[in-house]
């Protein structure tokens, strides 16, 4: 708390006119933030920009400071150091004008007894200062984007998972905020459901709106954002789009293979077992995934030719796809390598 | 034409003038179980009564017993069951994160528990409304006293009003057992309120002595007004405290009228020349505020200070900060001040008053009993908030009295000093004064007194160098 307010006057004067020009700049920067809980650090120096319209996707395991790094953006939380800022707003100092301009989606929120969706979503549209005419058509916006129309009369707390995050976009729009913040959105929803809402997502920041959103599904995550953060023990370890990621992680990789035998699939384990440069994966259902730490074509020949004079009865030997998942957890190896060696 | 659609227009819209949370609320509540359940149970008892009441051959008597059963039942919902409505009101919308999204759009903390507080009390008046048709049917049976019953009926929504908001209050509590402690002190409280009202002992028969142009009736009227408000404003501020951002100031309202009306409790004693009704609303008004600021001020959390400093931007404290910022640092030195006005008003009002050794030992222990548990955190380098602050005070209450209980057992004996020394406040092992020798009473005393200012010279201390610190980071930036 005492850390944050290190800002002088003439700083803030400063804040309040570039927020006035929101295009100039980011719509979300982040300087060296730093958060803690007693004596744990949940947010360690993060640094990272947005720029206006874009889509960010926020990766990490859980208790990695997503959620922590999030709330603070969204004035829910303070900063223990740092600087953050939305749309060139403070949001130590000016936590009322950056509530303005931001929405946010927890991952989880509880429903009120005995309202009905339409009367929770008047809740909101009120209090966020929506009178009148204009709140009614606002609603009538909101509900017909979210699908939530046929729903409209249900009482909020007898939703499902699914509609229930839709009723939680539908709010988090009402005052239709610039900068779109996401917690987890897409957690816990049947598979249909995510589809719906990463379409949603997706017509929102073709209408100009920055998100920043979180989730464990990278593949998901890398359909629909422009680019990717990585936070791990709270740092950032990667920020980029998900091309670039793979590329770059993919010459210096080791590859995974699948093997197939046509029988005693066992035999491919304790095969494995006696050859260096190849580690067992895991067994599937005629045969096993193995990864060859070598990543020169050459070596994946000898690899099979070394099956074959061993006489393993191979059927099937291909390459895997490197997916998003595999680049994580490479960079996250990266990490972890660089650190033991220092 | 054009007029009556905007007339309509402005109706439609007239909730839009209204708090949205007071709207919500009200939506909920209307539907709830226990709303619906109590209308409807108060509907069918009421009818019951009436009907009894006018089958009986005295039909005199029998409208007096159904006025007082009328009254009782309105006294039971409003000063016992619809002050515990309020038990979970912030509990669950806090568990919920309710409170998180709420506070992203316009609304204050202040304003949201307003509304839930209106809210209830709406409710309450609701329920008064629909027994209005009784009470007039009674009023046809004759024999009613209309103004002193309506005043009754007034005065037990005033006390609704300062019970429903300690239940608010209590609902924002982070720990359930001390929840559930101050919820059974309140239901006791609000219990007796119904049986006093019920019997007809509170207000109605010491009102009634007076009659309606009295002085005394008015001045007994606008004391109970004045404590219940009072205590209505502590309580909900203690409600939006709980999840108030730290950067709104909270503190210097709660101390201003505490000071206020302890100045004014102090006028009313020394004016009060032998009027006992002014003298009893004078230490009611005394001892009231001086309790509230001791246990409100010396709770309020030690970053509140940088907080204001870095709000209003300013490196250098007025003399008025050190009484009305927040923060524990600020609020001990105005609960100093609130000590020193309530100890001229006692000294000028009561002749004889510390003028012996006990005198001194009572003073004492109401001087250095709110600063203990403070103590007791500072030294154990805990955090500084309310819920801690109850839990050791607990804790050292009872200590306190298992202690003293000991003394009680050994009085005289030689080492009983031993069970003394560890007490936490150590005048409440004082009182022997039969069994002691005077020196030895007298030694006791200044001990007593002796203690009681080094806790207050510790705190005054910790306070003074917290404050410097904080000062000297503001002057920094």
């Amino acid at each position: 708390m005492e850390e944050v307010m290190e800002d002088s006057a003439a700083e803030l004067t400063q804040e309040k006119s570039a927020a006035t020009q929101p295009e100039k700049g980011y719509a979300i920067s982040v300087k060296g933030l730093h958060r803690s809980f007693m004596n744990v650090k949940a947010v360690n120096g993060v640094s990272f920009d947005v720029p206006h319209g874009a889509v960010c996707g926020f990766v990490g395991a859980n208790g990695a400071g997503k959620t922590t790094t999030m709330r603070i953006l969204s004035t829910l939380d303070y900063p223990s150091g740092g600087k953050v800022e939305v749309c060139g707003l403070n949001v130590v100092y000016f936590p009322h004008e950056v509530r303005k301009i931001i929405g946010w989606m927890p991952d989880h929120f509880g429903k009120y007894q005995h309202l009905t969706c339409e009367e929770y979503l008047d809740f909101f549209a009120r209090a966020v200062g929506l009178k009148g005419e204009e709140r009614k058509e606002r609603m009538e916006d909101v509900i017909d984007f979210v699908g939530l129309a046929p729903l409209r009369d249900r009482l909020s707390n007898k939703l499902s998972k699914g509609q229930t995050q839709r009723l939680g976009l539908a709010r988090a729009l009402l005052h239709d905020p610039q900068v779109l913040i996401m917690d987890e959105p897409a957690a816990g929803l049947d598979p249909k459901a995510r589809v719906e809402l990463k379409h949603l997502i997706r017509v929102l920041a073709e209408e100009g709106k920055t998100i920043l959103v979180s989730s464990h599904i990278l593949s998901e995550l890398a359909e629909m954002c422009d680019s990717l953060l990585f936070i791990n023990e709270g740092r950032i370890v990667y920020h980029g789009d998900a091309e670039s990621l793979i590329e770059q992680n993919e010459a210096s990789a080791s590859v995974v293979y699948n093997v197939e035998l046509a029988e005693n699939y066992e035999r491919l384990a304790e095969w494995v077992s006696l050859n260096p440069g190849i580690e067992y994966v895991e067994t599937t259902k005629k045969g096993g995934r193995i990864r060859i730490l070598n990543n020169d074509p050459k070596e994946r020949v000898a690899v099979l030719a070394a099956m074959v004079r061993d006489g393993l009865p191979v059927v099937e030997y291909h390459k895997e796809e490197r997916k998003l998942e595999d680049a994580f957890i490479d960079v996250l190896g990266n990490i972890n390598t660089s650190t033991e060696e220092v | 034409m054009s007029t009556s659609v905007n007339k309509h227009r402005k109706m439609e819209n007239f909730a839009d003038w209204v708090n949205p949370m007071l709207v919500k609320e009200l939506r909920q509540g209307l539907r709830s179980n226990a709303f619906l359940g109590m209308f409807l149970l108060s509907q069918v008892v009421l009818c019951f009564i009436l009907l009894i009441a006018v089958g009986n051959d005295n039909v005199m008597r029998a409208a007096d017993t159904a006025g007082k059963v009328i009254f009782g039942l309105f006294a039971f919902l409003a000063l016992v069951l619809q002050p515990l409505r309020g038990i979970s009101t912030l509990s669950n919308e806090l568990k919920d994160g309710h409170m998180e999204l709420v506070s992203l759009t316009r609304l204050t903390a202040w304003r949201t528990v307003w509304s839930k507080w209106c809210a209830i009390m709406l409710q309450s008046l609701l329920l008064l409304t629909a027994i209005l048709p009784f009470i007039t049917l009674r009023y046809f049976f004759g024999g009613a006293d209309l103004f002193m019953e309506v005043m009754m009926y007034v005065l037990v929504v005033i006390c609704s009003g300062a019970l429903t908001a300690g239940m608010v209050a209590n609902s924002a509590l982070k720990l359930p057992v001390l929840r559930v402690i101050i919820t059974l002190g309140i239901l006791i409280v609000g219990f007796q309120f119904f049986v006093m009202a019920s019997g007809g002992r509170i207000f109605s028969s010491r009102l009634a002595t007076f009659g309606i142009t009295s002085v005394e009736f008015w001045s007994m009227v606008v004391g109970i007004l004045v404590v219940t408000a009072f205590l209505t404003f502590v309580f909900l501020t203690v409600a939006v405290r709980s999840f108030a951002p730290l950067a709104e100031n909270h503190s210097s309202g709660i101390r201003l009228v505490s000071l206020i009306l302890l100045l004014a409790g102090g006028t009313a004693l020394w004016t009060s020349f032998g009027d006992y009704i002014k003298e009893e609303l004078g230490f009611v008004l005394y001892l009231l505020p001086l309790i509230i600021i001791a246990f409100y001020s010396l709770t309020e959390k030690s970053a509140e200070v940088a907080a204001y400093l870095a709000v209003k931007q300013r490196k250098k404290l007025r003399l008025i900060d050190w009484v009305l910022a927040p923060g524990w640092q600020f609020g001990f030195w105005a609960y100093s001040l609130a000590l020193l006005i309530f100890f001229i008003g006692i000294l000028g009002h009561a002749d004889n008053f510390l003028r012996d050794d006990e005198d001194l030992v009572i003073f004492s222990f109401l001087f250095a009993a709110p600063l203990v548990p403070l103590v007791a955190l500072l030294l154990l380098k805990k955090r500084i908030q309310f819920t801690g602050y109850a839990i050791v005070g607990i804790i050292l209450f009872i200590i306190t009295l298992v202690l003293a209980i000991l003394v009680d057992e050994f009085k005289g004996r030689n080492y009983s000093f031993l069970a003394w020394v560890f007490l936490p406040i150590p005048p409440t092992a004082l009182g022997p004064g039969d069994k002691l020798p005077h020196s030895q009473e007298e030694l006791f005393a200044f001990c007593a007194v002796g203690v009681s200012l080094l806790y207050w010279v510790g705190i005054a201390v910790a306070s003074i160098r917290s404050i410097k610190k904080q000062v000297l980071q503001q002057a920094d930036v």
